[in-house]
């Protein structure tokens, strides 16, 4: 956590402010482990402390603020791989026929298998990961930011633990990004 | 014991992740909820009540024809108070134009008529001299309805 809950106040405006200049870059992180899109990572970071902001007022600061505006980015990140399966399945269906479009070898250079594969996770499964990897989080932390048990986290934890390993396998060596195949198209696990 | 995900994913996952995770850069674009876009329909209740207003005045201005409230309003206690007061439908005594001689009892006597052991239920239908007082038989008697005020004396009589 980066900063104790006690600080903040609800319905403070200021410390909404606050709140946003410290947990912006680290909740569009998170969605950026789970949508492969940067723009739709950042339109759904937006859209999660624009509803956490007019919640703001009723936030109880038993919840760390952070985890509390994780679990409303998560879900909206969830909200959003679902309409967006279904508009790459339209995307599918406008396609069939033509020939289909090369892809970009600068683009390879960027990507990362990493994130590859945990954008290729349900993003339950990611968020956990992302939450106890990257951010430190602990087990109780993860259950207020994902809205579920403790119990069902240590199963997620380890159910995306297992699926890594087996998708990553013998690639998954620090430098392996260049190495990954370069296909522009990332699909999404079921939610 | 049992292997957790750290184990599973070995230690160099999590400083691949923080490598990989710190490498997005955020672009910091202005916080969409300081914009002073709100809830469109944050302004549906005061649209919905003055839509039932606008509804409820012209629906008024059609029944009256008049613009003033206060007539709508004598309209609907009129409406109402009549077939409390006489126990006959209001239409009744649209459609039964005044007849020339017994027109402004013909409720309470075509009631009577119908109803047969039941004319002293409204007070008004035992008053007969309502028709003397009434000048309105006398200006226009209408011979095509003639037909009524004759029905209602049989009736009143026969049952």
């Amino acid at each position: 956590m980066s900063e104790p809950s006690d600080e903040y106040r609800p319905g403070s405006k200021e410390d909404f402010d606050r709140l946003y200049r410290t947990s912006y870059p680290r909740v569009y992180r998170t969605l950026a482990a789970i949508l492969s899109d940067p723009e739709a990572a950042e339109d759904c970071t937006q859209d999660a402390f624009v509803q956490a902001f007019q919640a703001w007022k009723r936030w109880r600061p038993d919840a760390p603020a952070e985890a509390w505006v994780h679990r409303i980015a998560v879900n909206r990140a969830i909200s959003y791989r679902r309409s967006a399966k279904l508009r790459s399945l339209g995307e599918i269906m406008r396609r069939l026929g033509r020939p289909t479009p090369t892809a970009d070898p600068a683009d390879a250079a960027v990507r990362s298998d990493l994130l590859t594969a945990l954008r290729a996770l349900p993003p339950r499964l990611s968020a956990a990961i992302v939450l106890r990897h990257y951010h430190g989080y602990n087990n109780r932390e993860i259950a207020a930011a994902l809205g579920v048990s403790e119990r069902t986290v240590g199963t997620r934890l380890h159910q995306a633990g297992e699926r890594l390993r087996v998708v990553l396998g013998t690639s998954f060596q620090p430098g392996a990004a260049e190495a990954f195949p370069s296909d522009n198209r990332e699909l999404y696990a079921k939610d | 014991m049992p292997k957790t995900e750290g184990d599973l994913l070995g230690r160099d996952f999590a400083r691949r992740l923080r490598a990989e995770l710190d490498r997005v850069r955020p672009r910091y674009s202005s916080p969409r909820y300081m914009s002073p876009v709100r809830n469109p329909l944050r302004f549906a209740p005061v649209a919905l009540c003055a839509a039932l207003a606008g509804i409820l005045a012209l629906s008024g201005f059609m029944a009256t024809g008049s613009p003033n409230p206060v007539v709508w309003t004598q309209r609907v206690v009129t409406v109402i108070e009549a077939p409390s007061s006489t126990g006959a439908p209001p239409p009744a005594q649209d459609e039964h134009e005044p007849g020339p001689a017994a027109a402004p009892s013909h409720e309470a006597e075509s009631k009577a008529s119908r109803d047969g052991s039941e004319p002293r239920e409204s007070p008004e239908a035992a008053e007969p001299p309502e028709a003397a007082e009434s000048p309105e038989p006398a200006e226009s008697p209408e011979p095509g309805e003639s037909a009524e005020p004759t029905d209602d004396h049989s009736g009143s009589g026969g049952g």
